[in-house]
């Protein structure tokens, strides 16, 4: 069984003293960041208002949730992430940390977070960051990941329920408007993770990871992307027309869709060697810089806009 | 004595605790109810006194141990990444601890520190007799 290789294929690794900042990094720092972003994001743009201790202490627990399930699954995920070139220098594969500190490490913050946020903020709030964690690591990690080439489209609802859970933290309830929010990151993760697997092809065969570009190729994959992009581009742009976002969120989500639509078109056009690769690193990196743009314009209306009112 | 002698014997003194770790939590014990019985006489007569007296004692000892640690601390790489990780935890939990505390002082508001003790009592009480 795979998942018992884990402790198999690692312990022969030396694990030294783990260090803080190997236990920071085992959080996934840099998705926590995006966590932050877009948690932030909602709670700003939600009707209504909360404390702003009670605000700051949403936002630190929804990014430690975020910060936990990383943990959580770098600790399942650790026999394949010592094959994986993009991988290999996470903390457990390179014997930093133990596979059962970080187990303890991850259960720990993933119970403390949602307690905190349940008890502190609301109800509400406290469940969906727990049903993001369970998601993120049983349905995602333990169950989609190795099994089905549509591991990232339905897995990619773990990672979209930041915005969601900063709504409910400051208005007790899910909305509409908090859905589309969801919906943006939920679309946008199918191209911007298959743009990475297109050029990390070989490193997902080789440990047995059904991606798309795995199991369907590489060319069905790039259909998909252009498919996907059509659909995500118009929701990204949809929260100007609900009035969600302003003039600013409008040509910031216009023009930089135009970009990514652009660049999944040339994913799909130069299909061969080096350049193809490079199309497709290109998509894979501008994807995130869209979603940090179309989050940032988001707050930074919602900031003007409570603060002229 | 010289700073040789005095190294040795806090050298011995961290020995004989490691052997004995009680020995630390009951001077700790004893340390916390000397200085919550010294405030609660005031550190008046000969009970508060006493209290005051044996609390200085105890400190003094376990500001000696704290010495000796600190003294033989594990100055290797292994030592220095465990002492960074014990103050990172205890920052993590003393902030933990202001969080809950200023989240009740918001959600419940600042009245709920001067509620009248008088009211309070007989109702804790009332509900052992019930």
């Amino acid at each position: 069984m795979a998942e018992l290789g884990i402790q198999a294929d690692i312990s022969g690794v030396r694990v030294s003293e783990p260090s803080v900042s190997d236990f920071f990094a085992l959080m996934k720092p840099r998705v926590m960041s995006l966590v932050v972003l877009t948690a932030l994001t909602g709670m700003v743009v939600a009707p209504g208002s909360i404390h702003p201790v009670l605000g700051f202490i949403a936002i630190l627990a929804i990014s430690v949730g975020a910060g936990a399930s990383g943990a959580l699954n770098m600790w399942y995920d650790a026999d394949i992430d010592a094959q994986m070139q993009r991988t290999a220098a996470r903390p457990i594969p390179r014997g930093r940390v133990s596979a059962d500190d970080a187990l303890a490490f991850g259960a720990f913050l993933s119970v403390a977070s949602v307690v905190t946020l349940g008890l502190l903020v609301n109800v509400v709030s406290g469940v969906l960051l727990a049903v993001t964690i369970a998601f993120y690591m049983f349905i995602y990690t333990m169950w989609l990941k190795r099994r089905t080439p549509q591991n990232i489209v339905i897995g990619g609802a773990a990672g979209s329920f930041p915005p969601m859970i900063g709504w409910a933290a400051v208005t007790g309830s899910v909305s509409l408007d908090s859905v589309l929010l969801f919906l943006i990151i939920f679309l946008w993760t199918p191209p911007h993770f298959w743009a990475l697997a297109l050029y990390r092809c070989r490193d997902y065969e080789r440990v047995g990871v059904p991606m798309l570009p795995v199991v369907a190729g590489p060319t069905e994959t790039r259909r998909q992307i252009v498919l996907y992009s059509l659909v995500f581009v118009p929701v990204a742009i949809a929260p100007y027309f609900t009035g969600l976002g302003g003039l600013a969120y409008l040509a910031v989500s216009s023009v930089l869709g135009l970009v990514f639509l652009k660049l999944a078109f040339d994913v799909r056009r130069i299909t061969e060697g080096r350049e193809g690769d490079a199309t497709a690193k290109k998509l894979f990196l501008f994807s995130i810089l869209y979603l940090f743009a179309l989050f940032g314009t988001l707050l930074a209306e919602g900031i003007v806009y409570r603060v002229m009112a | 004595m010289s700073a040789e002698q005095i190294n040795a014997r806090l050298k011995y003194a961290r020995l004989w605790l490691a052997e004995r770790p009680w020995v630390r939590v009951m001077l700790n014990v004893l340390f916390w109810i000397a200085v919550a019985m010294g405030v609660q006489q005031g550190g008046a007569g000969a009970v508060g006194g006493a209290m005051v007296v044996a609390a200085l004692v105890v400190g003094v000892l376990l500001a000696a141990f704290a010495l000796a640690d600190y003294v033989n601390r594990d100055q290797s790489d292994i030592g220095q990444r465990q002492r960074t990780r014990n103050i990172a935890i205890a920052i993590a939990l003393g902030g933990m601890a202001v969080m809950f505390y200023a989240a009740t002082m918001v959600r419940m508001g600042g009245a709920i520190v001067g509620r009248p003790q008088a009211i309070v009592a007989p109702v804790i009480l009332g509900s052992f007799v019930r």
